[in-house]
């Protein structure tokens, strides 16, 4: 029943519509915890920066294009909440706080997810991702992206 | 002092490569007051207040804060010496909490350190104690206990005014241990909550105590029975009604009191989260002929209104109060309160109307304007109206 509703989630978001996309969700869902080039994939298709025929070595060169994550970070390691939140953050441009503005950091980007109630729950910055809650953010990004628009 | 903030230093670098978070808020608060034409004063606040919090396994975590704060009175009208405290250093709130399922139909949540704590009315203890409490949840059932001990707060923060020790402590400037701090008293309670009993409703059961620990002077230990009902009615219409029974023992003495509460609010979200209530609070006084009956004497002692200056004893409050968000980082609230006193020869006392403005523009920085003004009966006695500006700002590092 949790699966129906998270593939319920990825299709409302509009990414489940491609094929290559079913099958990375299936993975995806079954991961305790995303790493990069998972979650550059996941967000930079569902943000429209990356095209449905790109893989996740694609998206995750991409993310470092964009200079969202560090050089010293390669695409297989496990991505934790706070540098989740800024790759959300980054990739559907949403305004954060004044500390946020001043010093864009997955440190300030992680309060923004919490104060916006993208993050519920008990959680902390150094957290790891599971694939279920990626795409729950995921999707609680929309709200927020609809309410500010 | 130089303990909380050796501990606060080594717990951050302790934990500092773990799933630590920290920050700092700044708070600013200046208040102007003033009463008739003759009296006009600035009380000015500023804290600064570091944190930070881990998590202790998937069902707890330890949050940990020390303040930081300046304060000082300023008296304009009549010219008068000012009070100025440049600092003072206190632990803020330090908590381990968790929740534990206990199966599929129960749960344990527990909290401990200095904590928050407050009855279901929030009357009778409202305040930062050291402490612990628990809440045991099996199905539509909550029982809970809790656990305190006042002593190491600062009086002007508990507030404790329950008998003449109390009295004289809090009216004494001398500063330092135990002066500055609050009587030493133990608190406890016992609580039941029985979820939606009824269709949309809660039914609960608090019992309050507190046992005075000084060892000199007066000895008065009190007990409180809050009953309470909350619930909905519709889709509008929220509302909820406590009562308090005060029982106590001064040395060999018995006396008692009651206190009373209720509150009904609409909400109506498509219309700008426009909210509506209408709300009394009574606490009772020493009525004649009433043998051993006093005013009622919580453990925290709170305000009946927001400027009014009438503490909850003897008194009563009836109060209006909506609240709109005209666009989405502005909350704005209009209050409009009367206070009586049933047991005076002059019922009616006054009435006061108040302004909120809460300003929240981005998640870490916050503004609130409040102002507002209590117009006394001119049948007591009293002609000068009492009034309040207040400005609070908040940012979060």
């Amino acid at each position: 029943m949790k699966r129906v509703m998270l593939v319920s989630i990825f299709i409302l978001i509009g990414i489940y519509a491609y094929s290559q996309s079913n099958e990375f969700v299936d993975r995806l869902l079954e991961t305790d915890s995303v790493n990069y080039g998972q979650a550059a994939y996941l967000v930079l298709v569902a943000s429209d920066n990356l095209g449905e025929d790109a893989d996740e070595a694609r998206a995750f060169e991409l993310l470092q294009n964009f200079g969202w994550a560090a050089d010293s970070i390669t695409a297989g390691q496990v991505i934790d909440l706070k540098g989740y939140s800024f790759l959300l953050m980054q990739a559907f441009g949403l305004p954060g706080g004044l500390m946020y503005t001043l010093f864009p950091s997955p440190r300030y980007a992680y309060r923004q997810l919490v104060s916006s109630l993208v993050i519920q729950g008990r959680s902390d910055p150094a957290k790891l991702v599971s694939g279920e809650q990626a795409i729950r953010m995921l999707g609680r990004i929309f709200d927020v992206k609809g309410i500010a628009q | 002092m130089k303990r909380i903030i050796i501990s606060v230093l080594l717990c951050t670098i302790l934990f500092s490569v773990s799933a630590m978070d920290f920050g700092l808020d700044i708070n600013n608060s200046t208040a102007l007051k003033g009463q008739g034409s003759e009296n006009l004063s600035v009380d000015q606040e500023n804290t600064a207040l570091l944190w930070l919090s881990l998590p202790t396994g998937s069902d707890s975590s330890i949050y940990v804060s020390g303040v930081y704060k300046f304060s000082g009175s300023f008296v304009i009208k009549p010219s008068s010496s000012s009070t100025v405290r440049p600092y003072s250093i206190t632990a803020g709130r330090i908590e381990w909490e968790g929740l534990k399922a206990l199966g599929d139909n129960s749960s344990l949540s527990w909290s401990m350190g200095r904590i928050n704590f407050s009855d279901y009315s929030g009357k009778i203890v409202n305040s930062m104690l050291d402490g612990g409490k628990a809440t045991y949840s099996i199905g539509n059932i909550q029982l809970s206990s809790a656990l305190a001990y006042t002593g190491l707060t600062f009086k002007d923060d508990a507030r404790i005014l329950i008998d003449e020790d109390d009295a004289d402590r809090n009216s004494s400037t001398s500063e330092g241990w135990p002066e500055s701090f609050a009587n030493q008293r133990l608190v406890a309670s016992l609580g039941s909550r029985f979820v939606e009993i009824l269709p949309m409703h809660d039914f609960g059961l608090e019992l309050w105590a507190q046992f005075d620990m000084e060892p000199e002077g007066v000895t008065t230990h009190t007990q409180y029975i809050e009953p309470f009902i909350e619930g909905r009615l519709g889709r509008a219409l929220r509302w909820r009604l406590w009562f308090n029974t005060e029982l106590g023992q001064e040395d060999e003495k018995f006396f008692y009191s009651m206190a009373a509460g209720g509150r009904a609010r609409w909400t109506f979200p498509e219309i700008n989260n426009l909210g509506i209530s209408a709300s009394i609070n009574w606490a009772g006084g020493g009525t004649e002929g009433a043998e051993g009956m006093r005013p009622f004497s919580p453990i925290n002692t709170g305000s009946m209104a927001t400027i009014a200056p009438f503490s909850f004893s003897d008194a009563m409050a009836l109060a209006l109060d909506a609240s709109i968000v005209p666009f989405r980082s502005l909350n704005s609230a209009l209050n409009f309160a009367m206070v009586l006193v049933p047991g005076k020869e002059v019922v009616y006392q006054g009435s006061e109307v108040s302004l909120r403005l809460a300003w929240k523009p981005l998640n870490d920085l916050s503004v609130n304007l409040t102002g507002g003004a209590f117009f006394p009966n001119a049948e007591t006695g009293d002609e000068n109206t009492e009034w309040m500006l207040s400005l609070k700002a908040a940012l979060k590092l």
